[in-house]
């Protein structure tokens, strides 16, 4: 057993958080979408009226969550087994982690412009609140934050995949 | 000389390309992609199902099917230390 | 326009440039980078193979550029290869640009020899230089000019590196009578090549052709080079003669055709020995696949993807397709009674009308940009091989391939994504499957019309309901194409070899001019075929069965007295006039159908379920979804199948298709379901 680096640890309890949102998701998902609604776990803290993260109803978007808490829990345990092969799952992990807190951007901007759009053609705009959001401030934005320090960790193999400037060396 | 279908290797396996049968668009394809007689191969990895299989041929990697494969007698130099 | 007149014009004012190389080598880029916005997007002539054309200027010349279908090699067994080598030997382009990707050398010079053999003039341009570094390997394109005697450009093309230099050689080549490349391969086949070449020659009719090439393929044993020669006046003949070096040299070798391939690669080998320092480390690239492709989180990792996928489309292009659809209806609103002639009006500014044609069809377009510029991003990434990898064994069980499985998933968004999505599907058979098949996906506009119709008859159990229409989807979508891949489309079962290629940075700009071409292109050609339907549709609803006046009844229009003509036909389906007319309307767009029906009753939406209760029975009306699901897909889907196999052939087999199966379906569940609940 070797002694995984800070970097495979904190993914790890990433990882966890990932895992652990991503099951109440599919939990709400599931009542919600399948057993006629009701139920809707929260594990976060109020503001203004929204739960930040919001974990809004969807089994697919927690599979999604789950997968990535696997990935960065695998890291753990590839570090640990012989301290190699490791790097790879810390790197999908953080990348599906970094897409996903994008998508939720993405979600809440175009939640805002559907809202706000009639303004454009001279009418009235429909109101819009983080806490009316269909995603709000979700997990996914909230754990790819927390995600984001292992760029540190991960630069080097970013740095390898997606190289800088190329000076040519003979013309 | 011991030679096996290539379908036949395990991931980490490195051979030689003895012969590739059938003859046909499919041989034709593989012989294209790098698969000649002489040339080296290592197999990478399998598809989580089994099928495809994952090869490195020429500095690059190539997905084949296992029944494609199968078309490809190697002579395997090495099983790849783990 | 003026881009189609620069692409047209004079062959003797242009430099014509042809663009070659294998897939995965950057070419797009280098495209776009040559061309900008100079550029159009089509099918190459009857075939569902992309073609991308452009032009730009250098000095005071118009440079033409075609990007020709990445490619491996240039045999007759491929479409794609086809195309490439028919092109530069018809159209025998000034230059032929071979982007070679230099961290892959050996295989791009396979193809490079191939290029030599037909004769074409060829400028190198040695791309992902920064790659090979990264990698650490070291590249001498100084030497690989030297030892071929061709020009060679070092490039980083997202970078911009050397592509001065290469629009320099590509016209420096082009200025040249010939080129002599120093490629010879070993004494026993140049003398067949030779002595090929020289009977070749002293047939006149042949004489348009590159005699080595033709000599080299004769060898070979090439399909198409052979029907040719036979086709000529002296073909026997020549048949014959080459026919006897051919024996000779399989004598010695065995396998001719192989045996070129392997002296292709013995001098590619040599050339690399010479060119190449170092070996390629690709630890990142590896390390990623190790999780990508995992054996237990390689599945869920691509379900999770195409959530991704699935969520970014829909919810970026939702705010804009609903401002495109809510400013024509404003507009349409506006300007009814503008022209005072009450059926102008209506067929321009009316719920049918034209305005709010334009709009439905520009509504669409949001949703395929997000989803080009999304699928443009994950194929250049690299991550869309990968996909195919999982899950081609699945696939194959289901008559399809593995690459299909990404257009099958969007088809459950909408089928015109789904069909549009087959783009990255590299075998035409394997693709116009899955084109075809696509539309028995449940999009989302049938969604609408079953959650309403499911929910009025099944209430809390309409989830369940919904549930099977899904899993009939999905399993009459795995029926055709078995079916069609046994009958129509038998054939030489097209390899599965494809490159995993290193994963790499996305170019935004490469995904953002794509993602604009093929959207202008739906909105120019699918949107003229939906605004005619819609024209016709909306005649057809206002004008009167008995006066051929102007009407606002539709109970009284054409439409409806279409509806009682066929009704007759849906008898054994138990279904009524209006049930007809909305299907027929449907064609334009499902989600018509649920507002036809309100219309055609004279019931605001709100009261509808209600309506629907007391007028029909659930056996009736599940049938009726199904036939809804099954029967011809929208119009829009109708003109992207039509635009992507580049002929009406197959549009109009999916209509047909479409239309029997539905019915059969229909009834069989009518059937069943009255045998099983007969008091429903």
């Amino acid at each position: 057993m070797i002694m995984p680096s800070a970097a495979v640890v904190y993914g790890a309890v990433l990882g966890t958080l990932y895992v652990m949102y991503g099951i109440i998701q599919v939990y709400n998902g599931v009542y919600s979408w399948w057993l006629g609604g009701g139920a809707k776990a929260q594990l976060g803290v109020e503001v203004k009226g929204a739960v930040i993260p919001n974990i809004f109803p969807d089994p697919f978007s927690g599979f999604a969550l789950i997968t990535t808490g696997l990935l960065f829990l695998s890291a753990l345990y590839y570090s640990a087994r012989d301290g190699r092969g490791y790097r790879g799952y810390l790197l999908a992990g953080w990348m599906l982690a970094v897409v996903m807190m994008i998508l939720n951007v993405i979600e809440i901007a175009s939640s805002m412009l559907t809202a706000y759009y009639p303004v454009l053609l001279g009418e009235e705009p429909e109101t819009w609140s983080l806490a009316e959001d269909p995603w709000g401030v979700a997990p996914h934005m909230v754990l790819g934050l927390l995600a984001l320090p292992l760029y540190v960790e991960l630069k080097g193999m970013l740095r390898e995949l997606f190289p800088r400037r190329y000076v040519p060396r003979s013309s | 000389m011991q030679l096996t279908r290539l379908s036949e290797l395990k991931p980490g396996e490195e051979a030689i390309v003895v012969k590739v049968e059938g003859g046909g668009p499919l041989a034709r394809r593989l012989a294209d992609m790098g698969l000649v007689v002489g040339a080296k191969v290592r197999v990478v990895r399998v598809a989580p199902l089994g099928d495809p299989m994952e090869l490195e041929i020429r500095g690059y990697n190539l997905s084949l099917r296992r029944e494609e494969a199968r078309l490809v007698l190697v002579e395997v130099i090495s099983s790849g230390a783990r | 326009m003026a881009l189609d007149k620069a692409i047209g014009a004079k062959r003797e004012l242009m430099i014509r440039v042809a663009l070659s190389g294998n897939p995965n080598v950057g070419k797009s880029v280098i495209f776009n980078k040559l061309t900008g916005s100079r550029q159009r997007v089509g099918n190459w002539p009857g075939k569902t193979v992309e073609k991308k054309e452009g032009v730009y200027r250098y000095g005071e010349k118009e440079v033409y550029v075609v990007d020709l279908p990445g490619t491996y090699s240039l045999t007759a067994y491929s479409v794609e290869e086809r195309i490439a080598r028919d092109y530069i030997i018809r159209e025998k382009p000034d230059v032929v640009v071979d982007v070679v990707d230099a961290t892959n050398l050996e295989r791009n010079l396979y193809l490079l020899l191939q290029l030599i053999e037909l004769g074409a003039k060829v400028v190198i341009a040695l791309n992902k230089m920064d790659l090979a570094e990264a990698s650490r390997l070291r590249v001498d394109a100084n030497k690989l000019e030297e030892i071929l005697g061709i020009p060679v450009v070092a490039t980083v093309a997202p970078a911009g590196i050397g592509l001065e230099e290469l629009r320099e050689k590509i016209v420096e080549v082009a200025r040249a009578e010939r080129q002599k490349p120093r490629i010879r391969y070993s004494r026993d086949f140049e003398e067949a090549i030779a002595e090929v070449a020289r009977i070749v020659e002293a047939a006149e009719a042949l004489r348009d052709y590159n005699s080595r090439w033709l000599a080299i393929k004769l060898l070979e044993g090439d399909r198409e080079v052979l029907e040719l020669v036979g086709k000529a006046p002296e073909g026997g003949e020549v048949l014959r003669r080459v026919k006897e070096v051919r024996g000779r040299l399989e004598q010695k070798y065995g396998d001719v055709e192989m045996a070129f391939i392997s002296e292709r690669y013995r001098v590619v080998g040599e050339i690399v020995r010479e060119v190449v320092r170092g070996e390629k480390a690709l630890e990142a690239s590896d390390a990623l696949d190790r999780a990508l492709l995992d054996r237990y989180l390689g599945l869920p990792v691509f379900i999770s993807v195409l959530w991704i996928i699935f969520q970014f489309t829909f919810i970026a292009s939702a705010p804009f397709s609903d401002m495109i659809a809510d400013f024509f209806a404003l507009l349409s609103e506006r300007l009814v009674g503008i022209t005072g002639v009450s059926r102008l009006d209506y067929m321009l500014f009316g719920d049918y009308g034209l305005l709010n044609g334009v709009g439905t069809v520009l509504s669409f377009v949001p949703l395929i940009m997000t989803l080009y510029f999304a699928l443009s991003l994950f194929e250049d990434f690299g991550y869309m091989a990968r996909a195919a990898f999982l899950m081609d064994r699945i696939m194959r069980r289901l008559g399809l391939t593995g690459r299909a499985i990404i257009p099958m998933i969007l088809g459950f968004g909408c089928n015109i994504a789904g069909v549009y999505g087959t783009r990255t599907i590299p075998d035409e058979r394997d693709r116009i499957i899955a084109i075809v098949t696509n539309p028995l996906m449940l999009c989302s506009a049938r969604l609408v019309v079953f959650t309403l119709i499911a929910e009025a008859f099944w209430g809390p159990a309409a989830g369940s309901i919904l549930l099977s229409l899904y899993l009939a989807s999905v399993l009459l979508a795995i029926l055709v194409a078995l079916v069609l891949r046994r009958l129509i489309l038998r054939g030489e079962v097209s390899p599965f070899v494809m490159e995993l290629p290193p994963y790499q940075m996305p170019s935004l700009r490469v995904a953002a001019t794509y993602t604009w071409l093929r959207a202008s292109l739906f909105f120019k050609k699918a949107g003229t075929v939906i605004l005619a339907g819609l024209l016709v549709l909306g005649a057809l609803a206002t004008t009167d069965a008995a006066t051929l006046g102007f009407t606002e009844n539709v109970s009284a229009s054409l439409a409806a007295a279409l509806g009682r003509v066929f009704k007759p036909l849906f008898e054994p389906l138990g279904w009524d006039w209006i049930l007809v007319v909305s299907v027929l309307f449907g064609f334009v767009a499902k989600e018509v159908v649920i507002g036809t029906m309100a219309m055609l009753y004279g019931v605001p939406e709100e009261l509808f379920s209600e309506f629907l209760r007391q007028r029909y029975d659930p056996v009736t009306m599940y049938a009726y979804m199904l036939f809804v699901l099954i029967y011809i897909p929208c119009l829009a889907t109708v003109a992207a199948i039509k635009h992507e196999t580049g002929s009406w052939k197959y549009a109009l087999l999916t209509v047909a298709y479409g239309v029997v199966l539905a019915y059969l379906v229909s009834l069989l569940a009518s059937v069943i379901g009255r045998a099983l609940f007969p008091g429903a």
